[in-house]
């Protein structure tokens, strides 16, 4: 009890990821599940009562056709209305933007510098996580209005097709186990992210003492070699830059109370007028796209965009040892121009865009001030305590799960592999696309070769598996079958070593896919020339085999059936035709006979018009027109008359 | 029960007037003659309330409210809120909000359990239409349209919404919203049900030019030949139901 | 890169197209997602009246006389009936037309006589926001006469703002006849108010200025003719200066004409290359050209040079006397179509009673015959009263060459009534009595008899000329007479060939020549 409330009196205090109590850190273990999520059940409203008595005239609709979400009660439904989701999609849908299934809200969200979960899963803060909430929202949509420019921010540099969490997350044996420990991704280097299962060791590793607070200067040689990290924040003609110190600095205030301050080694801000009032935008960036402007306001800014760059290259130049050394580098910086102060390439260019030790922040930052540095250094530094159900989460997971599977996101297989394979990824990439547009063209030898020359496994499936072209058809056996590509079937079948009983997403086999008879006749040829114990053709639901031969026989049969049916229906035809010709024929005769005495060729009435006009003015033919316009209708009249 | 009334020319009752279970809201009217039609439905039932809203009539648009409470837009007057203090009854609580989208009607609809909002109204707001309207609060569109007080007559017994929406989405509003919906128009073909109407549990008023369809559409979504103000046998004013059937 | 795989399907997306709600008018259950307002088609159909903003009925208004279509506010436009020109106008007539769209607009057609023009016009609009609604109906247009400003101006008096006064003073219609025919074939007569007949000439009267020079142009470039201008004031804004004239101008036609006898004045005859001074005129062009019928030396006297120092003629064709050629003998010389030869001849007065014989030379030799009957001037026995005569009579060089007789054309036989296959077409204006006398038609007086005689004696002279010279032909047009006097011609032509005593028959015109007139060309001709 004593030691469950010595630990509540640890976590009431900032944890500092670089100064963590040492009873915390020895029973610190990594979590390995993905994320906790905090989704709360919500309580049967009393309302249901009253209404269940007319349900029966209720429409129960069981699929949100926005958010392709399907549920089974009103509650879930309600939740999910209530849901971020939702409320995202019905936004998107207003603004004119697709909406997002779940799994690609997942994924954007994950792109978002801050969790949702993150935020919400601390149950003791409501308000904060709803207002934190919508903010993400707010981001997200932001961001997605965004998206059409090419961005090439520091955060989606490296997307991962998962999810990828800003937190890492850690459990405390002398914690409750609904307590859980965040520490943010970022605060890693690369090859400590890649070993996520290490992750308490490189904490461990990381633990500093702290220094004393002195009075004098000399210090500051101390802290300069030990472990520090760069912050800097450009943007709107704000610059704010800070060198800080990893280890805490000790101040004793007055009652002998031991107070942990971050230790400033160096920082620097600039404010220069460069945004344009109430347009918005850079001077530099309006110039680029309207051209100049000539008025005093744009001259002033466009010398203060420059002697803000300048500034900024000489405080990194005069930091560039300090630079050179730090642990990371947090940059933020969006926007052409920003980016271009700081990475441009100038001569003594101190921040290299390929610096692996570069980050961007995490979570929201707001204008560029010391202030605010500060802030984001504690928000970074300092551990996420999260308390959550671990029932209730492994529920949720479970749900969650369920939920993925039915809006048919890809298998979650290749997450796992996922960051530790990018080299591979790539070159999956590269064979994906190059496989495909072989099959789609059926280039049957340039396929093999293509498989032969980078010895790509029988096995080979391509590799954005989320895509949704490569949904149904995952395997390059899968893509040729649903192309009806005959020739590609065989080759993949018999040379390559495609396995015909790999599934798709919806549990199909290539047979499955296959759209006419030639493909299906491949397999079962293939089936017949491969032999029976190949290949479990029962599970490759490929019927039984056939020899080649058979095949083209039956086929040749088939052809010559449908050849002669054909040239019978021909002539039926034309022996109708000429029928009816000759009938025709007796017909007019009788007709013509009584009606004109006129022997020979027949000629049309237009043909007659033609002759009658030829040789005619113009006005003449049209007075003829008239004249034969009014007869006709007089013709008309009588008619009508007549009747 | 159904009737047809006019406000001074307009059919749009519903911008004119807001009804509930327990209360009715009138604009002040250079002629009685809309105020009576109300009157000679609900008097000695509930309370009905003359009243403007920051000095204008369209009462309708700019409030919202059922049997729990009532939102007023923040540019109603303490004159006028101290007004409807005065008339409405105690139990219904009273709320000024202050909200970018001010015509409160117009971006809710609500009935006394569930309310549909504009999916651009601000957290606050929907805490607040939760908390005093006792409602359960969904942001939602009808017929894609965001102006879900416009477009939707809610009681606790139906709805009506735009005539273009499609079945699918009638369905899911349905099911959230646990009543039965229909699409319909009034007002010989408006598609503003909720401003061309009001509704409550056991009356609806509808625009003059409302045809005899449109009239018995909403009379059974709603469901209004079965029900009277507190149930049949409250015996309120069950003489006058009696007479009635004369 | 893969857009042709298949998306994965959700299930239910399909719409299901089931009735949603009823129609506000008459409660047929429809789809709510689709229709327009919350009305059925049918309902649409039957309320609403896309077209209810446009006129059905209009006015349209024709000037009876040169049936050309008033354009509002004031332009009068030409338009065929039935043509995009006329639907034009009809269409911009009707009012309310630009809230809705036009699809498609026909005419219906209608008796010309019933003065109404009826159009069929199909329209779209949007009723509800979504529902376009197509339309089409009828309208009726009452076609009202009204005359234009031009007819009105040219059947009004004093209206006109410019004449052209074109005179000669001869004493026959010859050469007005020849430029009436030539007016006719370059339409040059189109822009004019009214047209007079006057003493010695005609007026021309236009409504502007210009018009009248346009004339003159005209008449500048196919007559030798002298212009003088005047012009007179109106009104005058002080203000502004501007002031509204009338334009006189008198063109003077040289009075010479072809077969004219002149007696140049000798200085003139020597600085026009020094020829005789004893000429015919054998062509008038925009000069007056003369020859020496005795060497066929031919020379021109421009307009200026004649206004300069002017002559009159000292006989014209009415002093032309018939002559026998006796004997005739070409000389081999030749100038264009005319050959010299020597002839001798009798008066044909004189056969019978004297053997009075005179050698002369004449331009004629290609189409005189022994004993063709030619008409010349009779020198010998004449007394001119003429000072260039008696200037040449005087003279040593040149009084002896004076010839007894100078032949001047062949001579044809005619039968009285000749019909003719072709007839020329007649410009329409008024003479000056006429203007003043309405029964002009019935001769009153003897004076008014003498001159219609006259009139009819000049023209019939004319078509001779026209027959006789192929050059004066093609500068005209000459059109075919109409079928059925052509046929009677036939009939006639039978018994009466005309035929001198020779056989030589009287020149004819080819049928090749002759136009088709079209004016009379009308229904009733095809029946």
């Amino acid at each position: 009890m004593v030691e469950t409330s010595h630990m509540e009196e640890l976590l009431k205090r900032p944890l500092y990821v670089y100064d963590l109590p040492p009873e915390l850190l020895a029973s610190l273990t990594a979590k390995t599940t993905s994320q906790p999520v905090a989704e709360q059940e919500p309580e049967p409203s009393p309302t249901d009562l009253e209404q269940a008595a007319q349900d029966s005239a209720i429409a129960t609709s069981s699929l949100c056709s926005l958010c392709k979400v399907s549920y089974n009660s009103v509650q879930e439904q309600r939740s999910h209305v209530r849901s971020d989701h939702h409320r995202f999609n019905i936004k998107a849908q207003l603004r004119g933007n697709a909406p997002l299934d779940e799994a690609e809200f997942a994924k954007a969200i994950g792109e978002l510098d801050e969790s949702i979960s993150g935020s919400e899963s601390s149950e003791t803060e409501e308000e904060d996580a709803e207002g934190g909430t919508d903010t993400t929202l707010a981001a997200l949509l932001k961001k997605r209005a965004k998206l059409a420019h090419p961005n090439e921010d520091v955060e989606t540099e490296g997307v991962p097709n998962t999810p990828k969490q800003p937190l890492l997350w850690l459990s405390s044996s002398s914690l409750p186990s609904n307590t859980s420990l965040g520490v943010y991704r970022a605060m890693l280097s690369n090859a400590e992210q890649d070993e996520p299962a290490h992750l308490v060791e490189t904490l461990r590793r990381k633990q500093l003492a702290p220094i004393k607070a002195r009075t004098n200067n000399k210090a500051q040689d101390a802290a300069v070699t030990g472990p520090h990290i760069f912050m800097c924040m450009i943007g709107g003609g704000h610059f704010a830059a800070m060198l800080v110190s990893l280890a805490p600095e000790i101040h004793r205030k007055q009652g002998g109370v031991e107070d942990r301050q971050a230790r400033v080694i160096a920082h620097k801000t600039f404010h220069r007028y460069t945004t344009r009032r109430k347009q918005g935008g850079s001077q530099s960036a309006s110039d680029a796209s309207r051209g100049a402007a000539h008025s005093a306001g744009s001259s002033l800014r466009r010398y203060n965009e420059a002697a803000l760059e300048k500034d900024i290259r000489e405080v990194l130049s005069d930091w560039r040892e300090m630079i050179d050394t730090a642990e990371l580098l947090f940059v933020r910086a969006t926007g052409k121009t920003n980016r271009k102060t700081l990475f441009g390439q100038y001569d003594g260019q101190v921040l290299r865009q390929n610096d692996p030790r570069l980050r961007g922040f995490p979570f929201n930052t707001r204008r560029a001030t010391q202030g605010e540095l500060m802030r984001s250094f504690k928000e970074l530094t300092r551990l996420k305590v999260s308390q959550v159900d671990e029932a209730a989460l492994a529920a949720a997971e479970a749900k969650r799960r369920e939920q993925e599977l039915k809006a048919s996101t890809p298998v979650p297989k290749p997450q796992v592999q996922k960051p530790k394979l990018s080299k591979e990824e790539e070159a999956g990439l590269l064979h994906t696309s190059q496989i495909q547009a072989l099959i789609r063209r059926s280039k049957v030898p340039a396929l093999m070769s293509y498989i032969t020359n980078n010895s790509i496994p029988p096995s080979f499936t391509f590799t954005p598996a989320d895509s949704p072209q490569n949904f149904r058809c995952p395997t390059p056996l899968h893509l040729a079958a649903h192309h009806d590509a005959p020739a590609v079937v065989t080759a993949l079948l018999t040379k390559a070593g495609s396995d015909p009983t790999a599934v798709n997403n919806e549990g199909r086999t290539p047979f499955e896919l296959t759209g006419d008879r030639a493909t299906r006749d491949a397999f079962r040829i293939a089936r017949h020339d491969l032999g029976e114990s190949e290949w479990d053709w029962e599970a490759a639901r490929v019927p039984s085999a056939v020899s080649k031969a058979d095949a083209e026989s039956r086929a040749e049969k088939e052809r010559k059936l449908a050849e002669e049916e054909e040239s019978s229906q021909r002539k039926a035809r034309l022996d109708r035709l000429k029928r009816e010709e000759a009938e025709r024929a007796a017909t007019s005769r009788t007709t013509k006979s009584g009606a004109r005495t006129v022997g020979g060729l027949e000629k049309t009435a237009a043909e007659r018009r033609d002759e009658e006009t030829r040789g005619m003015t113009p006005e003449m033919k049209m007075r003829l027109e008239r004249e034969r316009r009014a007869r006709a209708a007089e013709e008309r009249f009588r008619k009508m008359q007549g009747q | 029960m159904a009737v047809r009334a006019q406000f001074e020319n307009s059919n749009e009752v519903g911008v004119f007037s807001c009804l509930t279970n327990a209360y009715a809201i009138v604009a002040v009217g250079a002629s009685e003659n809309f105020y009576s039609v109300f009157e000679s439905e609900l008097q000695d039932v509930i309370p009905i309330c003359h009243a403007t809203i920051a000095g204008t009539r369209i009462v309708g648009r700019l409030i919202v409210g059922n049997r729990k409470g009532l939102l007023v837009p923040t540019t109603t007057t303490d004159q006028e809120l101290q007004h409807l203090r005065n008339t409405l009854p105690d139990e219904v609580k009273i709320q000024r909000i202050e909200e970018r989208l001010s015509a409160l009607g117009n971006v809710i609809c609500c009935n006394d359990h569930v309310a549909i909002v504009h999916p651009d109204l601000e957290r606050e707001t929907e805490e607040i239409i939760a908390d005093v309207l006792g409602v359960e609060v969904f942001r939602q569109t009808v017929a894609d349209n965001v102006l879900t007080g416009s477009y939707m007559a809610l009681s606790n017994q139906g709805g009506i919404v735009h005539p273009k929406t499609s079945i699918r989405d009638q369905d899911e509003l349905s099911s959230l919203l646990q009543v039965p919906l229909v699409a319909g128009s009034v007002n010989r073909g408006s598609p503003v049900v909720g401003a061309g109407m009001v509704v409550n549990d056991w009356l609806a008023i509808t625009g003059l030019d409302t045809t005899a369809t449109e009239l018995s559409v909403v009379e059974s979504v709603f469901r209004l030949g079965e029900m009277a103000p507190g149930g049949a046998a409250a015996g309120v004013n069950k003489d006058s139901i009696v007479e009635s059937f004369y | 890169m893969s857009m042709d795989l298949d998306a994965p399907v959700y299930v239910g997306q399909q719409e299901q197209t089931a009735a949603t709600i009823l129609c506000c008018n008459c409660g047929a259950p429809i789809d709510g997602t689709t229709s327009a307002g919350a009305l059925c088609t049918d309902c649409i159909r039957l309320t609403v009246d896309v077209s209810q903003g446009v006129q059905r009925d209009a006015v349209l208004h024709c000037c009876r006389d040169c049936e050309r279509w008033l354009q509002p506010p004031t332009s009068w436009v030409v338009a065929a009936p039935e043509s995009k020109e006329l639907l034009a106008i009809c269409l911009k007539r009707l009012r309310g037309l630009n809230k809705v769209r036009i699809i498609d607009a026909s005419f219906i057609w209608t008796e010309p006589h019933s003065k109404r023009i009826r159009l069929k016009l199909q329209i779209q609009s949007e009723a509800f926001q979504g529902t376009i609604i197509q339309q089409s109906f009828e309208i009726v247009y009452v076609v009202a006469n009204q005359q234009c400003s031009d007819c009105q101006k040219s059947f009004t008096a004093n209206t006109w703002r410019a004449s052209v006064q074109v005179r000669q003073k001869v004493p026959h219609k010859r050469t007005f006849l020849y430029l009436e025919q030539l007016i006719l074939k370059h339409g040059a007569h189109k822009d004019t108010v009214n047209i007079k007949e006057a003493k010695d000439g005609l007026d021309f009267y236009f409504s502007q200025r210009n018009h009248a020079q346009k004339m003159l142009d005209f008449l500048s470039s196919v007559v030798p003719c002298k212009i003088k201008k005047s012009e007179e004031l109106i009104s005058m804004d002080i203000h502004t200066s501007t002031k509204s004239m009338k334009f006189n101008f008198s063109c003077e036609i040289i009075p010479i004409c072809k077969d004219d006898l002149v007696a140049l004045p000798i200085k003139l005859a020597r600085s026009l290359s020094d020829i005789s001074p004893l000429t015919i005129c054998h062509r008038v062009g925009t000069t007056v050209n003369l020859m020496d019928p005795c060497t066929l030396r031919t020379t021109d006297v421009p307009t200026g040079t004649y206004w300069r120092q002017p002559f009159s003629t000292l006989a014209d064709i009415t002093e032309l006397k018939e002559f026998i050629v006796l004997d005739i003998e070409s000389t081999g010389i030749s100038n264009g179509r005319y050959l010299l030869s020597e002839a001798t001849v009798a008066r044909a007065a004189d056969l019978g009673s004297n053997d009075t014989t005179y050698f002369t030379r004449t331009h004629l030799g290609g189409i005189l015959h022994v004993g063709d009957s030619v008409l010349g001037y009779h020198l010998t026995g004449t007394q001119f009263n003429n000072p260039h005569f008696d200037d040449i009579e005087n003279s040593h060089q040149y009084g002896s060459t004076i010839p007894d007789v100078v032949l001047i054309k062949k001579h044809y036989v005619r039968s009285k009534k000749s019909k003719r296959s072709w007839r020329l077409k007649r410009m329409a204006r008024e003479h000056e009595e006429e203007a003043t006398n309405p029964n002009a038609n019935v001769p009153t007086n003897k004076r008014q008899e003498q001159e219609l005689a006259r009139m009819e004696a000049d023209y019939e002279m004319f078509l001779r000329d026209v027959e006789e010279d192929q050059e004066l032909r093609q500068t005209l047009d000459l059109y075919k007479v109409r079928q059925q006097q052509a046929m009677e011609d036939e009939m006639d032509e039978d018994d009466d060939e005309d035929m001198d005593g020779e056989g030589h028959a009287v020149p004819k015109i080819n049928m090749e020549e002759l136009l088709d007139d079209f004016d009379e060309l009308n229904m009733d001709d095809n029946e």
